[in-house]
């Protein structure tokens, strides 16, 4: 046995050095956040809850081109169309399974007028099962909700896209 | 190798053409794929779009691979830097005035355009100037238009003047300033029109009925057969989940090519009509109420029970052959022996010289083989709008001389050797003066049936140059085709003559004396060797004499002897069986069945859109599939066995009428019902129709001994009905389909009465006038007039198959007009 190792044991060396890391941090700034009163910091790419914007002028953006239906990897959104009275192109259902997504964010990406989004809200519960199929109606009330936060989200990102 | 074959390369692949051969049809047969937009390959070549540049070696610019026939020894390269070059550019130019608007564009997904635009589009444009957009043309219910897509490929244009025959688009203007349209605005009514949906290589002309309602990709193509005429030409029912979105014709040479009929294609809009049936109702006290099927297939069976000697039943022609095998089996077993599916044919008379089944006699694709062709009635135009395409090309590229007597104009698109038109009874004067003037220059006795008849009939001098060319057929020129032995889908019919037919057009059936027409042609055809048919005039109307469904003839078409001669399905009954039957729209005599239903005791009907009388007089309604929702097989004009699986399920409780009638069967306890599916019936009654052979020409069936043919009644006074079934009011399906029926040859656009302007002068009807007033046997309707100078003096012409004629007598007959 080393003469050294025998003096490390004897005065407790290692637990010192221990308790050198425990004061630091006792000491330093906490990084713990209190959530649900706290959060941290979220990128502006993070893929929440789903939404369905609207133009400035209140028009529904989305034009039933069922491009996101179609690269949904879950197959969680139905789309029906037709034509509505003022001859454009409508949805008249547009449903998203909130139990089948996998919030990969195809969807996103595929819309061609930037009308489906992904919030940054990630904590939302449901009280009955079939609250989780997202009907339009619902969507397009959570896009006017949070259509500043999804503005300010888009902006920030902007230099990347 | 012949002279005509010569060899060239192309992409440094040796291929064999033959001489002449365009250059993009060798590229396609060997699989090089070569953009296109103009080209079609059944259009004429217009070289107008440029896409599709080759380069070819000695060449100094590109040549357009459409419009450039093979030589010997050409290279050719589809993909040099050249080539590909040229192929940008001209991509880039049809993209500069396109519209990006692919996401709410029918046609995205499935459009040249995007296709080609993946491989030769470049991703920027130069063009910095302003953009074209041009104003979007009503073409009627049936096509939508976004005409600042069109690439001005002129397919369309080309359709109309080629295909149709009428060309309902064209081009003004020129380059930046051209634009394709009606140019005086009016809806397309030819009956083939939609076709310009397929050519239209990008979404300028797409369906308006299924307008943004889907998406190409998400659709399931369901192979199907058009049931609204008796060509049964080849669809796919593209569907979605349960419904039918659209349906698009399937390529079949042999029948419709790569055509389809506009009835066809949107005959699927009233599948989901409001007036269909979706639970079996039966009447209590009076009252409709809806019941299981267990209580209503119970009165049914109570019903059918009852009276089996006092009960009909009508039949439709427009269903499976497997359900009218199984109504006759069920009937019959039952002892019901008045059974009929022939609703709309006036005369039933001589039914011992009848055909097996009414058939052209020869397959379509010969039609362009004739030389001649006597049509007698009404042309087909309307009614079987591919039959009056076949016509068409056969005169127009085969050279068929085709003689038309009519009994009114029904504006044939196709060049003519002759174009008669005659009052209806004049038809079997004629008929029967130019058979008289056929067996006397052959010195041939006429026959006994016939003597009277034949005697009294003179040749007319208008029909002496037919009667010359029927001279001119000669037994050698008969052929045998070979047929394959079973029923099949292939078999052909047998044996005719390759030059010369005579057709009996579908509308005749509502003729007085149809079946002396038949014996006259018969014969006729008899002594110049010439193929005769009968255009049947029912998508099944050939299958139900198959299968039974009549009452002089068994299952497979075996003779049964008939318990009364006289009393036919408008002979009083005291109970009723209806299968798929709208008795004011479907019989010759709309008013005398509703009577006829009025007074019988019980009225049971299986129905998918039971009409007025029904909900009137019926007392069980059992809802059936109809069209994509059930499985079946059909006969179709040339006798062939088409069959076709179910797309969608029936709505509601409805069921497929074969799956209805089996289970009436098994609870009637009737032997041998237990069929699983309708394969099982099908190789049943296969097994029992006879192989198909020559077509027996009733004339050999003439003697002595027959019944003599009766002289038509003598029609020279008095103003005198005649009928044609309207062309969308087939079949329940169509007469609910509302985007078919906003056409100019809509419902409400064939409800009118048409008159010679000089006859209704001679009635004192003022020019001013413009409706009146129709009487028939009693019976008073109100109808638009149009004076028409293709209707034959003593003769006015009314749609049969509409609500505006229901309330009136038969399809034939002494009326008055005020």
């Amino acid at each position: 046995m080393h003469i050294r190792h025998f003096f490390k044991s004897f005065l407790l060396w290692e637990l010192f050095q221990g308790l050198r890391l425990t004061g630091r941090y006792l000491f330093a700034r906490k990084i713990t956040v209190q959530y649900p009163e706290e959060s941290t910091p979220l990128s502006p790419r993070f893929r929440g809850r789903h939404a369905l914007r609207r133009y400035p002028n209140g028009e529904e953006r989305c034009i039933a081109c069922k491009l996101c239906e179609a690269v949904c990897p879950a197959l969680a959104i139905t789309i029906e169309s037709t034509t509505r009275d003022d001859g454009t192109r409508r949805t008249t259902r547009y449903d998203i399974d909130l139990f089948k997504c996998i919030y990969c964010g195809f969807c996103e990406e595929a819309c061609p007028v930037d009308s489906i989004v992904e919030t940054q809200v990630f904590a939302y519960d449901f009280k009955q099962r079939q609250d989780a199929i997202q009907t339009k109606a619902m969507l397009l009330a959570y896009g006017d909700e949070h259509e500043t936060a999804i503005q300010h989200a888009r902006t920030l990102d902007a230099p990347y896209r | 190798m012949t002279e005509d074959v010569i060899e060239l390369s192309i992409n440094d692949r040796v291929c064999r053409a033959r001489k002449g051969e365009l250059l993009i049809e060798v590229a396609d047969r060997e699989g090089i794929a070569i953009p296109r937009f103009c080209y079609h390959k059944k259009l004429a070549i217009a070289a107008n779009c440029r896409m599709c540049l080759v380069e070819v070696e000695k060449s100094q610019k590109p040549l357009p691979a459409c419009a450039t026939p093979v030589m010997a020894g050409m290279k050719v390269y589809t993909a040099s830097p050249k080539a590909r070059a040229a192929q940008k550019a001209t991509m880039e130019f049809l993209l500069i005035n396109h519209p990006l608007d692919c996401p709410v564009c029918d046609q995205g997904g499935e459009c040249e355009l995007q296709d080609v635009a993946q491989g030769y589009g470049a991703g920027l444009s130069h063009y910095r100037e302003a953009k074209r957009a041009v104003c979007n043309e009503d073409l009627g219910p049936l096509i939508a238009t976004e005409m600042t897509r069109c690439i001005h490929c002129t397919r369309c244009v080309r359709f109309g003047s080629e295909i149709a025959g009428l060309r309902e688009l064209g081009a003004t203007g020129r380059s930046e300033f051209m634009r394709i349209g009606t140019f005086v605005a009016h809806t397309l009514a030819h009956e083939l029109s939609a076709n310009v949906i397929d050519l239209c290589p990008v979404g300028a002309l797409t369906a308006k009925p299924s307008k943004d309602r889907y998406r190409p990709w998400e659709l399931r193509a369901q192979p199907g057969l058009g049931l609204h005429d008796s060509l049964g030409s080849h669809l796919y029912w593209h569907t979605l989940g349960a419904e039918v979105m659209r349906v698009v014709p399937r390529a079949c040479e042999a029948i419709n090519e790569i055509w389809l009929s506009d009835r066809d294609r949107f005959a699927y809009t009233g599948l989901h009509s409001a007036e269909r049936l979706h639970h079996p109702m039966i009447r209590r006290q009076g009252e409709w109420q809806r019941c299981d099927w267990d209580t209503a297939l119970e009165a049914t069976l109570e019903i059918l029970r009852a009276e089996p000697a006092q009960s009909q039943a009508w039949l439709s022609p427009q269903q499976p052959l497997e359900s009218l095998y199984l109504a006759q089996k069920l009937l019959r077993g039952m002892g019901i022996e008045r059974l009929e599916h022939r609703l709309s044919q006036t005369d039933l008379r001589h039914p011992e010289h009848e055909a097996p089944y009414p058939s052209l006699g020869m397959a379509l694709d010969d039609i362009a083989g004739l030389e001649q062709l006597l049509w007698l009635g009404p042309g087909p135009r309307q009614d079987q709008p591919l039959l009056h395409h076949r016509l068409r090309q056969a005169a127009l590229h085969h050279d068929t001389q085709i003689w038309l007597l009519e009994t009114y104009n029904t504006q044939p698109l196709h060049p003519l050797a002759a174009h008669h038109i005659v009052h209806p009874s004049g038809l079997v004067e004629r008929l029967a003066g130019l058979t008289r003037a056929l067996l006397d220059a052959q010195g041939v006795a006429y026959p006994a049936a016939l003597a009277e008849v034949l005697g009294r009939a003179v040749l007319h001098k208008d029909d002496e140059a037919v009667l010359a060319v029927l001279c001119l057929g000669a037994p050698e020129r008969r052929v045998a085709l070979g047929s394959s032995g079973d029923p099949s889908m292939d078999s052909k019919p047998a044996e005719y003559n390759s030059a010369l037919l005579i057709l009996l057009s579908s509308q005749l059936t509502l003729h007085p004396d149809y079946s002396l027409l038949r014996a006259l042609a018969s014969v006729l055809a008899e002594h110049s060797h010439s193929a005769w048919g009968e255009v049947p005039s029912h998508a099944n109307s050939a299958g139900a004499y198959l299968a039974g469904a009549v009452r002089h003839r068994q299952a497979g078409g075996a003779a049964r002897p008939c318990a009364s001669e006289t009393a036919g399905w408008e002979a009083p009954a005291k109970r009723y069986f209806i299968l798929d039957v709208e008795p004011e729209r479907d019989t010759a005599y709309p008013a005398l069945a509703r009577q006829r239903l009025r007074e019988a005791r019980s009225v049971v009907a299986l129905s998918a859109y039971p009409s007025q009388a029904l909900w009137d007089h019926a007392d069980v309604l059992l809802p059936i599939a109809v069209g994509p929702e059930s499985s079946g097989t059909w006969v179709n004009a040339e006798g062939r066995w088409q069959s076709m699986a179910g797309a969608i399920p029936p709505p509601g409780e409805a069921r497929p009428a074969w799956k209805v009638l089996r289970v009436l069967g098994t609870l009637a306890g009737l032997a041998n019902f237990d069929y699983h599916s309708p394969q099982q019936l099908r190789e049943e009654l296969a097994a029992l129709c006879p192989p198909p052979g020559p077509r027996p020409n009733p004339y050999l069936l003439l003697n002595a001994t027959d019944t003599p043919y009766a002289c038509p009644a003598d029609t020279r006074r008095g103003l005198w009905r005649q009928s044609y079934r309207a062309p969308l009011g087939s079949d329940g399906m169509v007469r609910r389909a509302a985007p078919l029926q906003a056409l100019p040859y809509g419902e409400a656009g064939v409800s009118v009465a048409r008159l010679h302007p000089d006859e209704a002068k001679h009635h004192g009807i003022p020019a001013s006038q413009t409706r009146i007033e129709v009487r028939q046997d009693g019976m008073v309707v109100d109808l638009t007039l149009q004076r028409d100078p293709g209707v034959p003096l003593g003769s006015i012409v009314l749609p049969l198959g509409v609500k505006a004629t229901a309330a009136l007598g038969p399809a034939y007959g002494l009326v008055d007009v005020r």
